[in-house]
């Protein structure tokens, strides 16, 4: 059943049945192997526009003949749809009391762990060994510009 | 002299007594609390600090009739607070809680009370910790104090559903916040998104909330509830049983380990009749379109094989609780994505044609051999109906009933229609199960119209059935309403030759050991046998079903025209459903 075909039943309805039943029957026979993968929700961007005709890239095209019964316009019941009227948990959006105030990030000092000296040993002690402080890092020898 | 003359081993050894005697007094009080008094002392240790939590139970799997998955749990973690806690704490902590009014109604007169101001204790006390540490979020302050005047016992759930590093700060810096706590839930995970979407349904947090169960734990976690379709229609074979934590408090009033654990029971299993694939199928090829349904059945005993509907919606965006703006979007949308439109009902058109057929063939009546003329139309009163053929400026002819039902021909319904009697079409149509439920429980199911005399007396007292009324019924316009499921149980009773069955969806319920869930009357909740509805054979010899079915399986020539391949591509639809009758009918 299709919701606001303006085209006749052969052009609109009839070729999705043609489809799902001739790849359901494709599938049972190993013809056709229907991949499942996730689905994104269904939608179309005008919903409410008139339908003429359905066409498949990869089933050729639904040719209407004129010798069709075309749609009816003169239906005078109302539709029954089915909406799910089930309340779902639905969460609020936050109130002004409860906007929470967030602090600018502040850049935490982070503890950087500096060499200790090692303590003397029992020989060292024993020898009245002392350790020689570590040698300063050479600076890096600084580029002067060449002169001509 | 004498002291000397004392032995020294005898010295050591007399010690060494001394010391024994004192060990196995040491060792014989410490048998005697331990062992002869240890399950007293652990009774009252357990009796003073232990706290239990209330575990959620697991729901079972919907899965497809080959087994394929389609729901299943994933681990979420939240961030809840548990407000009595807090109080307690504030109280300890600052002194007596700041305190809010709200009018009540007691004994049905209104009256001012007073409660602490939750939103204050929060806002002051757990929330700039939480900021601190980049936790903070914001959240709707009125539905926190009316959760603390309401729902107590219950949880406030801060932060749902929150992410990895989220989850891993929380677990890292030691908030030290009484009352705020990260609990993992089993919540809903739909595998293939919008898939079958309208009939899985989704869950959420229960209406009403268990408070005598609720008042048993010191922290309660609630279980969700099917909120709409499978979801809901299976919920009591879905649940699970909820399991309890023992928790084990030191003198401080803290929580410093797990004593025992009772785990929970995951519910049953659902099977469905659905098979995926050609859900699959079904759901690929309406998509050319925005708005319709379709419905696959195996008309050898009513297993619904797909049940598709678009637009849809992806049901992971209600878990664990859907966004105020999500549900507003839902809503105004145009296409009605909620809606499932493959249960409801719209005027049927031509479609119908086929249950007039049957109405005429049925008991006494017997317009098997009965030809109408098409003129392009036909007078009821003073209303000309026309026939859809008159307005390519061509007649049928004189025609029998599986022409008429090849060329749709509604000069012939019109006639054949008033012939049969309304009342016929009405047997025929609620033996079909037109104007009926189905029993698929499915959310918002409309039954349609099978409209009749009586029915026009009811709904429409000031008009009055006429001819004009059941010509009208005949070729399915007017009042009739018929949804997509209806029609095709209609057409599948045909197939089968004269059965008519109850659609079913759910195949089987097996418990996690996959043997069946029983009923209290020890037999199987969900049979696997089709129910029938009504059997036609009673009424219409097989023969005359046939006859329907021979018009059915007639291809349509053009009109006074060559037959293009344009009217052979048109009807190629009709021709392989002809097939699937054909294979449904030997594999019978």
């Amino acid at each position: 059943m299709v919701q606001g075909a303006s085209g006749h039943g052969g052009e609109v309805a009839g070729p999705i049945a043609t489809r799902i039943l001739e790849r359901t029957l494709a599938q049972d026979e190993g013809k056709f192997d229907m991949q499942v993968a996730w689905l994104a929700p269904a939608h179309k961007a005008n919903p409410l526009q008139l339908i003429k005709a359905v066409t498949y890239h990869d089933a050729g095209g639904n040719l209407g003949g004129e010798d069709e019964e075309t749609a009816d316009q003169s239906q005078n019941a109302t539709a029954q749809m089915a909406s799910a009227d089930s309340a779902p948990d639905v969460e609020p959006e936050a109130d002004s009391q409860g906007k929470v105030r967030r602090r600018a990030s502040v850049p935490v000092a982070r503890a950087v762990p500096v060499a200790t000296q090692q303590p003397r040993n029992f020989f060292q002690r024993l020898f009245g060994v002392r350790r020689q402080p570590a040698p300063a890092p050479t600076p890096s020898p600084v580029r002067r510009p060449r002169t001509r | 002299m004498s002291r000397r003359s004392i032995n020294p081993r005898l010295r050591i050894q007399f010690l060494a007594l001394l010391m024994l005697m004192g060990m196995g007094t040491l060792g014989l009080r410490l048998w005697w609390i331990q062992v002869a008094h240890g399950a007293e002392w652990t009774a009252q240790l357990r009796g003073s600090s232990q706290a239990t939590v209330r575990i959620p139970s697991v729901r079972g799997e919907i899965k497809d009739r080959n087994g394929l998955t389609l729901v299943q749990n994933r681990g979420s973690y939240e961030v809840d607070f548990y407000l009595p806690e807090m109080v307690k704490g504030y109280r300890e902590r600052f002194g007596s809680p700041p305190l809010t009014e709200y009018r009540a109604t007691i004994n049905g007169m209104p009256k001012d009370q007073k409660e602490p101001d939750i939103i204050k204790i929060v806002n002051g006390g757990i929330i700039p910790r939480l900021n601190d540490l980049d936790l903070a979020r914001d959240y709707n302050a009125g539905k926190l104090q009316r959760h603390y005047r309401n729902d107590t016992e219950v949880p406030f759930s801060y932060i749902k559903d929150i992410d990895f590093p989220t989850m891993a700060k929380f677990s890292e810096h030691d908030v030290g916040l009484p009352g705020v706590d990260i609990a993992i839930k089993p919540v809903r995970s739909y595998v293939y998104g919008a898939l079958a979407s309208h009939l899985l349904g989704y869950v959420g947090a229960p209406d009403d909330i268990n408070r005598e169960e609720a008042r048993k734990f010191t922290f309660y976690q609630g279980d969700v509830e099917g909120k709409s379709n499978i979801e809901k229609s299976m919920d009591e074979y879905l649940r699970g049983k909820p399991g309890v934590r023992y928790l084990r408090r030191n003198a401080k009033g803290t929580i410093d380990g797990v004593l025992r654990e009772d785990p929970p029971k995951q519910g049953a299993n659902v099977f469905l009749t659905l098979d995926t694939r050609i859900q699959a199928i079904a759901e690929e090829a309406l998509r050319a379109v925005s708005r319709a349904g379709a419905v696959v059945v195996d008309p050898n005993n009513g297993n619904v094989l797909a049940m598709a509907s678009v637009p849809s919606f992806d049901p992971n965006t209600f878990i664990p609780s859907i966004k105020a703006k999500d549900w507003k979007a839902l809503q105004k949308d145009e296409g009605d994505p909620l809606v499932n439109r493959a249960i409801s009902c719209l005027p049927p058109g031509s479609t119908f044609k086929l249950i007039t057929s049957l109405a005429g063939l049925r008991g006494t009546k017997n317009l098997a051999g009965a030809k109408y003329s098409c003129g392009g139309g036909v007078s009821y009163g003073d209303h000309f109906f026309r026939c859809w053929v008159a307005e390519k400026h061509y007649t049928h002819g004189t025609i029998g009933l599986a022409d008429a039902i090849k060329v749709s021909c509604d000069s012939f319904f019109y006639q054949y229609g008033n012939a049969a009697g309304i009342q016929s079409i009405d047997a025929v149509g609620k033996m079909l199960g037109i104007g009926e439920e189905s029993g698929l429980q499915l959310s918002g199911e409309q039954t349609g119209n099978m409209p009749g005399p009586e029915w026009m007396q009811i709904h429409h007292p000031q008009e009055r059935w006429s001819q004009a009324q059941t010509a009208n019924v005949s070729i399915g316009q007017g009042y009739t309403l018929v949804s997509p499921l209806q029609l095709t149980m209609a057409y599948a009773t045909i197939a089968n030759g004269g059965v008519c069955y109850y659609p079913r969806l759910v195949d089987r319920v097996l418990n996690q050991d996959g043997s069946p869930v029983l009923d209290e009357h020890g037999n199987v909740a969900v049979p696997q046998t089709p129910r029938v509805r009504s059997d036609l054979r009673q009424e219409i010899s097989p023969d005359k079903i046939d006859l329907v079915r021979k018009g059915l399986w007639l291809e349509k020539p053009a009109l006074r025209r060559p037959p293009t391949v344009a009217t052979k591509k048109t009807w190629r639809g009709l021709r392989v459903s002809r097939h699937l009758i054909i294979r449904s009918m030997s594999s019978q």
